[in-house]
């Protein structure tokens, strides 16, 4: 596809997956694509911080502003960069998306975001754009390719059938995610500008040890993997283009269209930072990150495609059944049910070196 | 090319829906406007299930998929609904079945995974009773009643598609005893959210 698609206009109506609350007569003196724009630019590399602030800034934001007799819609831009780390869907299960003792053994954290959408790696050469919008101008399409077009000087790029950004090879340089509330919507993007691929790689597609030896089954969001490349250029480059754009493209040009706010840890206000703190506390929690994983049942093979020696069946967290003929787990059936599923307490109910280091490596 | 795939989703299921003439209707359109037909018919409301069987059944005995044309509303007319597309059928005086309009399936597409209340849970008409995912985009649902969940649809678990293939029945997401039946009076009749659907209004 051709840069020339960057030229499609919003069609609010027809897009609409869920109406706005707002009727559209309020704007229909509004010309389309102006709205009040608002840009933050997060200085902050940690990627609690810039995906709590995304979260409070989602309920803070607003699909329209007021002022006098008029009233016009308004579009949030978030630009950020996060030290490395990987982030999984809302609805995605970490035991079947990463190699969760390779986050440890690197101390990479590992991130459940609220969006929905696979697993992307986050390090310092990817810039994170997040684009908030009244529900009813939602289109999986358009940011993806208003930041195509920003970048158009420095790379062609296009859009695939998943909604990804490509480069003219192919290769993916962007993913999307998207959250979809009543009267406003967020999309948001990776943008490997600059990342370690081989990093990503080893991280969310690597086959090593007793990988082949386990299965995750049950309901969930599998990611789809993708050959993925940079885009090349810098990060600042990066988002002055898009900055510029969204400018651009989406305001009257006015001063008073276009607000550009810089932010970090130590400049939100007292009430900002009260929410964003909250946030970032829940963010942490196993409970949130691995707890909140849809229903599944995990499974250990002594051999590859062999039958499972023991399957976990987990629901919140918590070891709802256990199915093994293994002495040591038959054993220690009543103290298993129930424990949380964490590797280290079910490590304290067995006796089994092999058994112990083959937990550690997949839980 | 690409672009295309909203828009022409979009654009394809509103001409079905237009002129009402079944050219090219897949098993998934079948099968809601064959529950919806069922629906309108009905006097007294019982949602999901019954209909929903029928509709498997009719649709696995008869290969002639093309005679069940006549669609007489996407929105069956014994269920009330909401601006944000919910829709809500009584099951018994004082249980409300819940569940997603087809307008709503139909915009968010394939739906991949449905996060659902905990039975025994409260809720407040208007705070979110669960969540949808599809490409890669997570919305909120949010709850037409306030009242008690008696219910969650676990079909769902393996099979969150059966939103897209028959949102009001199978697709069904969980069962509220109402607190207050007066609530309903604020929910939007067939007639009113095909108003509203299509003005927006």
């Amino acid at each position: 596809m051709s840069l020339l698609h960057c030229k499609r206009t919003l069609s609010a109506a027809n897009f609409s997956p869920f109406l706005s609350r707002v009727s559209s007569r309020h704007f229909s003196s509004q010309k389309k694509n102006n709205y009040d724009l608002n840009v933050f630019v997060s200085n902050s590399h940690s990627p609690y911080f810039n995906l709590s602030f995304e979260d409070y800034l989602f309920k803070k934001y607003q699909s329209y502003t007021s002022s006098d007799n008029s009233q016009i819609y308004s579009k949030y831009l978030l630009l950020y960069t996060n030290s490395p780390c990987v982030v999984i869907g809302r609805n995605q299960n970490p035991y079947r998306e990463t190699v969760v003792s390779a986050l440890r053994a690197h101390s990479i954290p590992l991130i459940r975001r609220k969006s929905g959408g696979g697993a992307v790696f986050h390090d310092l050469g990817n810039v994170n754009y997040c684009v908030m919008m009244p529900n009813s101008h939602f289109d999986r399409d358009e940011h993806a390719l208003a930041i195509c077009e920003a970048l158009q000087n420095q790379a062609q790029l296009s859009i695939n059938e998943r909604h990804d950004i490509i480069n003219a090879d192919g290769k993916k340089v962007s993913g999307s995610a998207y959250k979809l509330q009543r009267g406003k919507a967020y999309h948001h993007g990776t943008m490997l500008l600059n990342s370690e691929l081989h990093v990503l790689s080893e991280l969310l597609h690597s086959k090593s040890a007793f990988s082949n030896l386990q299965t995750v089954d049950g309901p969930g969001v599998q990611s789809v993997k993708s050959p993925v490349a940079n885009v090349g250029v810098t990060n600042d480059e990066f988002i002055s283009s898009a900055i510029k754009l969204f400018r651009e493209k989406y305001t009257d040009g006015k001063e008073q269209s276009f607000k550009l706010r810089y932010l970090n840890e130590s400049t939100l206000l007292p009430d900002e930072a009260a929410e964003v703190n909250s946030r970032m506390d829940e963010l942490k929690t196993w409970k949130w990150t691995f707890g909140s994983t849809p229903k599944f049942i995990h499974k250990f093979l002594l051999q590859e495609n062999g039958p499972p020696a023991v399957a976990f069946t987990v629901k919140e967290g918590e070891i709802l059944e256990i199915d093994s003929e293994i002495d040591e787990f038959v054993n220690a059936r009543e103290k298993i049910l129930g424990c949380t599923y964490k590797w280290e307490d079910i490590a304290s109910c067995i006796k089994s070196q092999y058994w112990k280091d083959r937990l550690a490596y997949s839980i | 090319m690409l672009l295309v795939s909203v828009t022409s989703r979009f654009s394809v299921l509103n001409t079905i829906k237009r002129q009402s003439v079944s050219v090219i209707r897949s098993s998934a359109l079948v099968s809601r406007s064959f529950s919806s037909r069922s629906f309108s018919s009905r006097v007294s409301v019982r949602p999901s299930l019954s209909s929903s069987k029928t509709a498997t059944s009719v649709f696995k005995s008869s290969g002639a998929l093309r005679t069940f044309a006549a669609e007489p509303s996407d929105y069956p007319n014994s269920f009330l609904y909401t601006e944000e597309h919910e829709w809500v059928a009584l099951e018994d005086t004082n249980i409300a079945v819940i569940g997603i309009s087809s307008y709503a399936s139909k915009s968010l597409g394939d739906i991949v995974y449905a996060e659902l209340p905990a039975v025994g849970a409260t809720v407040v008409s208007g705070d979110p009773v669960g969540a949808v995912e599809s490409v890669k985009s997570a919305s909120d649902i949010y709850s037409p009643v306030s009242g008690e969940i008696v219910e969650v649809n676990t079909m769902l678990e393996g099979k969150p598609g059966l939103i897209n293939e028959d949102p009001y029945g199978k697709g069904w997401l969980c069962k509220i005893v109402l607190k207050d039946a007066a609530e309903l009076d604020d929910l939007m009749t067939s007639k009113r959210y095909e108003i509203f659907i299509s003005t927006g209004e």
